[in-house]
């Protein structure tokens, strides 16, 4: 039989994802949430769920505490600290109701999509403000421009440079 | 200056072997295999873009977990930190970061009862699936010893590593020779015009 490596933790494998971390039930505040959806990126269960209604033009995040595995992924994800544990909280005796909560959309300036949320978009914008660096303000600039019609003017931008007939 | 892989849409025939040599590049080099290029093909330009490598990072200054750093002349992702919250890819003023799954990933969650997503861009429909779990972004083959293999792989040479002063510098050029070759036109035309006169006479 071949002789099995010891399993020594890497320094890629030992960090922040695989730590251990605080398990409980969830508890989400809306009004901080700004619906960047990292919290259903690390639910492996599938209680946090991300929804798309172009109908009316909204994002609809879902908490369902019947698929939670309170296994406290969420929390360390989240990037303003809307989610959070609540300390010693037991199976409830009833069912709770999934939560929902409502994020209106921002369309795309350019083509007319929608491509994120409006809170997000809000959140970005304040971070950026506190750099004064001229790139920091040309990407505010740029901020109500969905990344694929951004894509679509560097690429016309190229196209200037060399010189190309036939472009706007 | 911070140097970057800029295509020549004269050139690009939107072949994507970019696109193919990138995914395996940083594939071998046990990073995500996610192509961090990316082609516009339009009715009148195709072109690869890809990160300007922005001396300001507009990604680096809204990531809240610090996952993005900057390595001398370039930007980088720790992908065991990320989360997937994809602000960077808002604020890119260049829409040059795209998310990614590792190589294990299956769909999360299956849109279901979708009439149509044609509404919604690539990034907000990703967000739906879940199927991600990083980011990714031009790092010019930080971990590779002979640069951007991109530039190596392009079958028409459309592919050059320039700073934005070479772009500018480039631009002039352009202009330069434009100018030139209308004045050339303009001449050629002119001896058309007294060729004809001399036939007439």
């Amino acid at each position: 039989m071949a002789t099995v490596k010891p399993r020594v933790p890497n320094p890629i494998s030992s960090r922040d994802r695989t730590r251990r971390v605080a398990e409980g039930k969830p508890h989400h505040n809306f009004s901080a949430c700004i619906a960047c959806a990292a919290c259903a990126v690390a639910c492996d269960a599938g209680a946090i769920r991300i929804f798309i209604d172009e109908d009316e033009g909204l994002l609809v995040w879902t908490l369902d505490l019947f698929d939670c595995t309170q296994c406290g992924r969420c929390v360390p994800v989240c990037p303003t600290g809307a989610m959070t544990l609540i300390e010693d909280a037991a199976f409830a005796d009833e069912p709770e109701l999934p939560k929902r909560c409502l994020f209106t959309l921002a369309e795309c300036a350019t083509c007319g999509r929608y491509y994120a949320t409006n809170k997000e978009l809000e959140f970005a914008n304040t971070l950026l403000e506190q750099e004064d660096h001229a790139d920091a303000a040309r990407a505010r600039a740029l901020m109500s421009t969905c990344p694929d019609c951004k894509r679509l003017q560097d690429a016309k931008a190229a196209a200037r440079r060399a010189g190309m007939k036939h472009h706007r | 200056m911070n140097r970057f892989v800029v295509s020549d849409p004269a050139r690009c025939i939107g072949c994507g072997a970019c696109r193919v040599t990138c995914s395996e590049s940083h594939r071998r080099r046990a990073l995500r295999p996610a192509s961090r290029i990316s082609l516009v093909k339009t009715r009148e330009v195709s072109a690869a873009v890809t990160c300007h490598q922005c001396e300001g990072s507009p990604c680096l200054s809204v990531c809240p977990e610090g996952a993005i750093y900057q390595e001398r002349d370039r930007v980088q992702v720790d992908e065991g930190r990320c989360t997937g919250c994809l602000l960077c890819a808002l604020a890119c003023p260049f829409g040059a970061i795209y998310p990614s799954a590792p190589s294990t990933a299956h769909v999360k969650a299956a849109p279901y009862s979708r009439a149509s997503s044609a509404r919604s861009s690539g990034l907000l429909r990703q967000k739906e699936t879940g199927a991600y779990t990083s980011v990714v972004v031009c790092d010019l083959c930080a971990k590779s010893a002979d640069g951007p293999r991109c530039v190596d792989a392009c079958p028409t040479k459309a592919l050059h590593l320039v700073d934005e002063g070479m772009l500018e510098a480039l631009g002039k050029n352009r202009r330069l020779e434009a100018i030139e070759m209308t004045e050339v036109a303009m001449r050629g035309a002119l001896l058309d015009a007294d060729d004809f006169g001399e036939v007439n006479r």
